[in-house]
């Protein structure tokens, strides 16, 4: 269990349970930026994996495997100016070590092209494994 | 010899003896082996053995924190709407979100849909510098307590009704639920936490969503709060405030650098087109600011008392018509004592006294007539003159008292007159340090402040140096404009449409309607869905400006020159005051000590009582320091700047 979550705001005052977004079905590009941080205090979140010393990553996925929205959707990036840059469906790293109260933000676009109407939620972004301290 | 250590590594100990032979000269000798010691002494070595008690237990605490690794996961609700839905408009009439008229709403309500509980109307409105404000009523399936729902978050969209191309149009929290304990039904007041929202974003992303300028001298001090300091900042920016939709922070040019529709008569609900212009009492055609920069100048003066007298005042003589008796003589003392007794001056060093010599001058023509001796024991005790420096240092208070007149020229010649108001700022540098004037080793130093003149060092810190002063000013100047093109943004245009969930402050509308041409960016929108009447109404509210359509950059400023200080004090202002009196002469007025000022002496001889004779004395007028030097000075400085402001498209067809 982690208290960091994301966020609509900067000053981490609207979580978000998930990332909505509008495009037409005539397809097109929306962009968002979202906080990652916690509001408790002291505390430090690491990759679970070798803390300290392996990156925290963002990276985008998607549960339908391709029967839904594609994972490439989705740029990531740490800057607006990033998001030409970044990779589709690429994840983004946002340091080895977080500390609570600094929320970081990532720059999202969704791509799609012509797209048939709907409600897609096969796609997320999620961390790699993280610990809490 | 060999040395052989004791068994298990023990220090080993043995008791010297036999006869210690020092070396010559004194020096320290080590002989090796255990007979160098003097002969019958004993030297001890004490030992401190502690002996710890085995039972104590050193530990060290270790503090471990078991923590589950996880995944942070955030699903993206992806809605991909009709194109034809946020198309229309331009005349095509219609109603492009919900073209069947079937729509329906959505209202998610702590994650859950409530949707088909609704009852009666439910509205949201969104508005420039407010937060949006959402309001709905619906009937629980299950009851709960009301006040459980203060915080929940909610969600309100519109759908057509077969659910598809939802569009989301408020993001917030309930505010306040009321429950009608007939029916059941409970309303909910929500808005978006704009003011929560602000008040936790930090400075860096308001100083960049924003731009602009900000002055704590403008806002009266620092601000704590964000949110106040979000509104502070965008008064010298053409922009309002706003959370959108989904609660992010954005900030909106008046100018309208987003996006821009034409609305055209087919689109309009008809009877629905209202406007309001300008009004006079809200324009303004100039502004006048008001920036009133104090410091403290540190002040230093160096004046010089200064006064030489002939010998010849003083030395009898004879000549074939006149008998000089001689006066009185200064004395040093005299000089001393004036000296240390000048007001409101320190002296420099001591007084240089020029002593007459010691010698003898012949009083007369001949030998005969004697002669007039000063004696070398008393040569030092007499003074001809002296020359003495003293300093002050003291602050004065200067205000520089800027005023700018920020005219409209083009709308003060169609109003026929000014139409103005005035803000203003005070930037106050306070000088804190108690006894500086009187002790000349405080810092901070006064660069120069050395001899005879004036010198000053102005106390002008970081936060109210020249920089804040000019930062202060281009604030101020920059609101000036700002709250003139605002004043001017007082017209309103008001329709309505089919509703567009799609429609938000962002938007700038040109509407070619039949009755009226205007352009402004959406100062308000209210979405309106009543599912009972199946009434979807988007009110839509466009601030526009005076009529023009002319485009305005806020003025690159330049600034007035810092106002000079034109006194300059007369050379009287360094010198003393030093006359010579001398009585018992014929012509000697009566003494008046507040005139006679000076040196004051009397002919030696016998006091003839018809003639004025003065008490024998030095006395010294020191220099004031005139009110321009001391007392708190006012420089002013008066500048009017023209500027152009932007103007709207707006146009009433008969």
């Amino acid at each position: 269990m982690t208290t960091w979550q994301f966020y609509a705001d900067p000053g981490m005052t609207a979580p978000l349970a998930s990332l909505a977004q509008q495009l037409p079905d005539t397809g097109g590009s929306v962009e968002a930026i979202i906080y990652f941080g916690s509001t408790a205090s002291g505390k430090t979140l690491q990759a679970a994996s070798d803390p300290g010393t392996d990156p925290i990553t963002i990276t985008p996925a998607d549960s339908a495997g391709g029967a839904g929205l594609a994972a490439s959707a989705l740029r990531l990036a740490l800057s607006y100016a990033g998001l030409d840059a970044a990779a589709p469906g690429a994840g983004v790293s946002v340091g080895t070590s977080l500390s609570s109260g600094a929320p970081v933000a990532v720059y999202v676009r969704l791509t799609l092209p012509a797209t048939m109407q709907g409600s897609y939620t096969d796609l997320a972004l999620a961390t790699n494994s993280v610990i809490e301290a | 010899m060999t040395y052989i250590p004791p068994l298990g590594g023990a220090v080993d100990f043995v008791e010297l003896g036999g006869t210690h032979s020092p070396p010559l000269g004194g020096a320290v000798d080590f002989v090796e082996g255990a007979g160098g010691g003097p002969a019958g002494e004993t030297i001890a070595l004490p030992l401190s053995v502690a002996v710890l008690d085995s039972a104590v237990v050193i530990s060290l605490p270790l503090a471990v924190v078991v923590s589950s690794p996880a995944v942070v996961a955030l699903p993206i609700a992806v809605s991909v709407v009709d194109a034809a839905a946020l198309g229309g408009l331009d005349g095509a009439g219609g109603w492009a979100a919900a073209p069947g008229g079937q729509w329906r709403p959505v209202v998610m309500l702590g994650g859950d849909d409530i949707s088909g509980l609704l009852l009666g109307q439910i509205t949201v409105t969104h508005a420039d510098d407010a937060a949006a404000v959402a309001a709905f009523t619906f009937v629980p399936s299950v009851a709960l307590q009301p006040l459980s729902l203060i915080g929940q978050r909610v969600r309100i969209a519109f759908a057509r009704a077969d659910g598809s191309s939802e569009q989301t149009m408020f993001t917030g929290v309930v505010d306040v639920p009321a429950i009608d304990l007939q029916t059941g039904a409970i309303s909910c007041t929500c808005h978006d936490q704009a003011q929560e929202v602000w008040a936790r974003t930090p400075r860096e992303v308001i100083d960049a969503l924003v731009g602009g300028r900000y002055s704590a001298a403008v806002t009266g001090g620092e601000l704590d709060d964000n949110f106040d300091y979000l509104r502070e900042r965008i008064q010298s920016v053409g922009a309002s405030w706003a959370l959108d939709v989904l609660q992010r922070p954005r900030v909106l040019p008046w100018d309208g650098a987003g996006r821009s529709i034409t609305v055209r008569t087919a689109d309009v609900l008809d009877g629905s087109l209202a406007v309001e212009l300008p009004s006079r009492e809200q324009l303004r055609s100039r502004i006048t600011v008001r920036l009133q920069y104090q410091y403290a100048k540190l002040r230093y003066r160096g004046v010089r008392a200064q006064y030489a007298q002939d010998i010849h005042l003083f030395k009898p003589s004879i000549t074939g018509t006149v008998n000089y008796p001689g006066a009185l003589w200064m004395t040093s003392s005299m000089v001393q004592s004036a000296c240390e007794s000048a007001p409101g001056w320190e002296m420099v060093g001591e007084p240089y006294i020029e002593h007459p010599p010691a010698r003898a001058w012949q009083i007369g023509t001949t030998i005969s007539s004697g002669f007039y001796a000063i004696s070398p024991a008393v040569a030092p005790t007499l003074a001809l003159g002296f020359r003495c420096d003293f300093y002050a240092r003291w602050q004065q208070r200067i205000t520089e008292d800027y005023t700018v007149a920020v005219v409209w020229p083009a709308i003060e010649a169609q109003l026929g007159a000014a139409v103005g108001e005035e803000i203003g700022a005070s930037l106050i540098a306070e000088f804190d340090q108690a006894g500086w004037e009187s002790d000349a080793t405080m810092e901070p130093r006064i660069p120069a402040a050395i001899g005879v003149g004036d010198a000053a060092v102005e106390w002008r810190p970081a936060g109210f140096d020249e920089l804040a002063r000019d930062e202060a000013l281009r604030t101020l100047l920059d609101r000036a404009w700002v709250r003139m093109w605002s004043a001017s943004r007082s017209g309103r245009v008001t329709f309505e449409l089919p509703l567009r969930p799609d429609l938000w402050l962002d938007t700038r509308i040109t509407l070619e309607h039949a009755r009226l041409r205007a352009a402004g960016k959406i100062t308000a929108v209210e979405h309106a869905m009543s599912p009972e009447t199946g009434a979807a109404i988007t009110n839509v509210v466009l601030a526009v400006g005076m009529p023009g359509a002319t485009a305005a950059a806020l003025p690159a400023w330049s600034l007035p020159s810092a106002p000079v200080d034109a006194y300059t004090p007369p050379l009287s202002a360094f010198s003393f005051e030093i006359g010579t009196y001398v009585g018992g002469t014929a012509g000697a007025a009566a003494f008046d000590p507040e005139t006679m000022v000076g040196f004051c002496t009397n002919l030696n001889g016998v006091e003839d009582p018809g003639l004025n004779y003065y008490p024998h004395e030095l006395s010294i007028g020191a220099p004031d320091i005139a009110a321009e030097d001391r007392d708190p000075r006012t420089l002013a400085s008066f500048t009017e700047i023209a500027v152009d402001v932007p103007t709207d498209l707006l146009e009433i067809i008969a």
